[in-house]
């Protein structure tokens, strides 16, 4: 338990290492890929080797994760209604005849109405969301936290251990 | 800026390794789960697994402990297995495809009691659709009661009320549809009036007769002939249109007095009815004793014939299932078969050993092979065949032998089966009507299938000369009572039969086949109670139909009157007419004759 411990604190400490706009963005719109799609399917795999490999902020991704779950209950019949009408359009047909019968994609899942529907609905936030969070991290960096930095509150928040999470939100 | 993160290729290797490993560990586990899970839903009843070692290295799956539950006695277990060897094909599990090349079945027994109930909690929703299908077929099968209860008494007939008779209701509309097709004739009659070309033809007719050809000339000759041709075809049609008429009118009149003497017999059958007296038309009375058990063996073979159809469906469209359950929704996941690869489930070969326990005929060991297994019969190409033989019999005779042929590949299903079993147990049958219990004892069951498309025909039969007769106690039913005295005879007639023969053979649609049902108990039955009881079956019957004439003759008989007098009074308007036509026709036709002689 202590050696799971001790890696899970280096990974974070190796991750939280980068904090500019764009990869906070970064991190937050993949990050929702985890609260959008059901969990527990390969694609999340490979987007978390992604995130890790590549620099994108880490909390980022657990905050765009956790902001998003509810987002992906709620919008369940969504995804799914979407998810079966694209599965059921006869000139996909061949598309997923491939995808579901190819190696490894196959394990995919996206013969799934939810999975493909909530896979694809993030794939079409997915661009949208990166400049959007981009804009307001600089944003925010550059007039709220200024402004925040000479608060009591701020210097309580500062001293305890949730700063650790919201220093991805500090500037360079 | 670097893009790569070097660093966390290391942990993220570690992380990755972490997963497989619990994967691994968990996959045992997966694997007994996902055989009971999509074997419950094949079978409708619980699956279980003792556990499973899966050795992806080797590509060998062993199953140990399979207990699949029986449906219609959840007590009990309709399969046991000890242990499931299958060779699969690695590969195909990264397509997602479950390919098992050989498999190797052993300690195969049937019937074996289970500790705990094989009833599911939460049966899938298809399967509780096709059994609810299926009790929607077999409650609409109307088996007849063999009640002798109303034997020997007088017959009751106060029973019969006039208002739960057909008769009275249908004669009132019986003279209102006369009544209103008299109104519709006499209609079409006038717009087929007749008297105007009956006119034109006799202006025709004297015109012809006064013509001289030398002084009308060529042409006026030929002018006067067309005219008469004309009037003769339109006599033609005129008279055409009246004889269609009479005969639309003559058929649907008849139609009505059909439907009246038709609703009678109704009456009479239903009055029978409610005197639950016994038919002596038939000269078999199986359906009546052995239409349940029948109806019960018919539900589990359709139930099966519904599992097949459903889990080896024809055809290469994408088929939807319900997902496994989630914690978020689990949608619909649609499946599409892929024409130049594997089937998602695929035995190719499978031999098992099987062994019935006991010491009763069937008891020994027998050798299954079956070929071609898969959920996409279409996407193998190839139909599925299985066969069983007996290989070593502890006792009894050795005619054991299935075999079965399922061809999915097509659009249209074909499917076939022959299975004789000899040395089986039979059922016990109380047969409450004869007041006697049958033990049937062990026998031989012969089933022949065949299906093609949604049509099914075949029959079942099952036969033993082990059979057991019990007088079944009977209700303050003394043996000088008339219903006791009744059973004695029958008594007499059945436990005189050391031998039972019952066949059931079906026919129709697969959704709903109709049964015919024979026995030479049936018989025996049947030909006893004419002989015994026959005078006084016909007594009830008369005097059931003297009741049900007296309460409908009145409505019936105002109701056959008015028909009858509609359909004179047509016949004789329709004939008057026509007897006119005729004449003028004849007339006409003589008169162009005689002007242009060989016309």
């Amino acid at each position: 338990m202590y050696l799971i411990l001790r890696l899970i604190q280096k990974l974070v400490a190796t991750l939280n290492s980068e904090g500019t706009p764009g990869q906070v963005g970064a991190g937050m719109a993949i990050g929702t890929v985890f609260g959008l799609t059901p969990l527990m399917n390969l694609h999340n795999l490979v987007i978390l080797a992604f995130v890790m490999v590549f620099r994108v902020s880490f909390p980022a991704v657990m905050l765009g994760w956790f902001v998003a779950v509810p987002f992906g209950f709620a919008l369940d019949p969504v995804f799914d209604s979407i998810g079966l009408t694209m599965l059921e359009t006869l000139r996909l047909v061949p598309l997923w005849t491939t995808v579901a019968n190819a190696p490894v994609i196959a394990l995919f899942n996206l013969n799934n109405s939810v999975v493909l529907g909530s896979f694809v609905c993030w794939i079409l936030v997915l661009v949208p969301l990166y400049f959007g969070m981009r804009i307001c991290v600089a944003k925010y960096r550059e007039r709220v936290y200024a402004r925040l930095q000479g608060t009591k509150v701020f210097k309580v928040v500062k001293g305890s251990k949730i700063y650790g999470f919201y220093r991805m939100f500090r500037p360079e | 800026m670097r893009l790569f993160r070097w660093r966390a290729i290391g942990p993220l290797c570690l992380l990755l390794c972490l997963l497989v490993a619990i994967w691994w560990l968990l996959l045992d586990r997966m694997v007994a789960r996902s055989v009971e899970m999509v074997g419950a839903n094949l079978v409708g009843a619980r699956v279980d697994v003792g556990s499973a070692d899966v050795d992806l290295g080797a590509g060998r799956v062993a199953i140990l402990g399979l207990q699949a539950a029986n449906p219609d006695s959840p007590m009990r277990n309709l399969v046991e297995a000890e242990e499931i060897v299958a060779d699969i094909r690695v590969g195909a599990l990264l397509r997602k495809k479950v390919v098992v090349e050989q498999v190797s079945v052993r300690g195969v027994r049937f019937g074996t009691e289970r500790s705990e109930s094989g009833e599911l909690e939460n049966p899938s929703p298809e399967s509780g659709m096709l059994v609810r299908r299926i009790n929607a077929w077999a409650d609409q099968i109307r088996i007849p009661e063999l009640s002798l209860e109303n034997l020997g008494e007088a017959v009751n007939v106060d029973a019969i009320s006039v208002d739960s008779l057909r008769t009275p209701a249908l004669a009132l509309a019986t003279v209102a549809s006369a009544d209103s097709s008299r109104g519709v004739w006499e209609e079409r009659l006038g717009q087929l009036n007749p008297e105007p070309i009956i006119d034109s033809a006799g202006s025709i007719i004297s015109r012809l007769n006064n013509a001289n050809p030398l002084s009308l000339g060529i042409t006026g000759a030929r002018d006067l002939v067309s005219s008469a041709r004309s009037t003769l075809t339109a006599v033609r049609s005129v008279e055409s249109n009246l004889q269609a008429l009479d005969s639309v009118a003559r058929s649907e009149l008849d139609g009505l007095q059909q439907q009246l003497t038709t609703s009678r017999e109704a009456d009479y059958r239903y009055a029978m009815g409610l005197l639950q007296l016994p038919s002596l038309n038939s000269p078999d009375l199986s359906p009546n004793l052995f239409g349940g058990l029948a109806v019960v063996r018919m539900e589990r073979l359709l139930f099966w014939l519904g599992q097949a159809e459903r889990f080896l469906p024809p055809g290469l469209n994408p088929r939807r299932f319900a997902a496994s359950d989630r914690t978020r929704m689990a949608g619909t996941t649609v499946k599409f078969p892929d024409p130049y690869g594997d089937p998602d489930f695929l035995i190719e070969s499978a031999d098992a050993d099987l062994e019935i326990g006991g010491a009763g005929g069937a008891a020994g060991q027998y050798a299954a092979r079956l070929i071609g297994l898969t959920n996409q019969p279409a996407v193998y190409g190839e139909p599925m065949r299985f066969f069983v033989e007996r290989t070593g019999g502890a006792i009894g005779p050795s005619d054991v032998s299935v075999s079965a042929f399922m061809d999915h590949v097509g659009e249209t299903v074909r499917d076939s089966l022959a299975a004789r079993v000899a040395g089986v147990q039979l059922p016990n049958i109380e047969l409450n009507g004869l007041g006697a219990a049958l033990n049937m004892g062990e026998g031989t069951s012969d089933l022949i299938l065949s299906r093609a498309g949604d049509s099914l025909t075949g029959r079942w039969r099952w036969s033993s000369s082990d059979i057991e007769w019990t007088r079944l106690a009977s209700e303050g039913g003394g043996s000088g009572e008339p219903e006791g005295r009744v059973q004695d005879f029958l008594w007499r007639a059945v436990s005189g039969v050391d031998d039972v023969d019952i066949e059931v053979r079906f026919s129709g649609s697969v959704r709903g086949p109709s049964l015919a049902i024979g026995s030479n108990i049936g018989r025996a039955v049947a030909q006893s109670l004419r002989r015994e009881l026959g005078r006084e079956v016909d007594r009830a019957e008369q005097q059931v139909r003297a009741e049900v004439d007296r309460l409908v003759s009145q409505q019936f008989n105002a109701a056959s009157s008015r028909v009858d007098a509609v359909q004179s009074d047509i016949a004789s308007r329709v004939g008057v007419q026509l007897d006119e036509l005729t004449t003028v026709r004849e007339e006409l036709e003589r008169a162009i004759r005689r002007l242009v002689p060989g016309a």
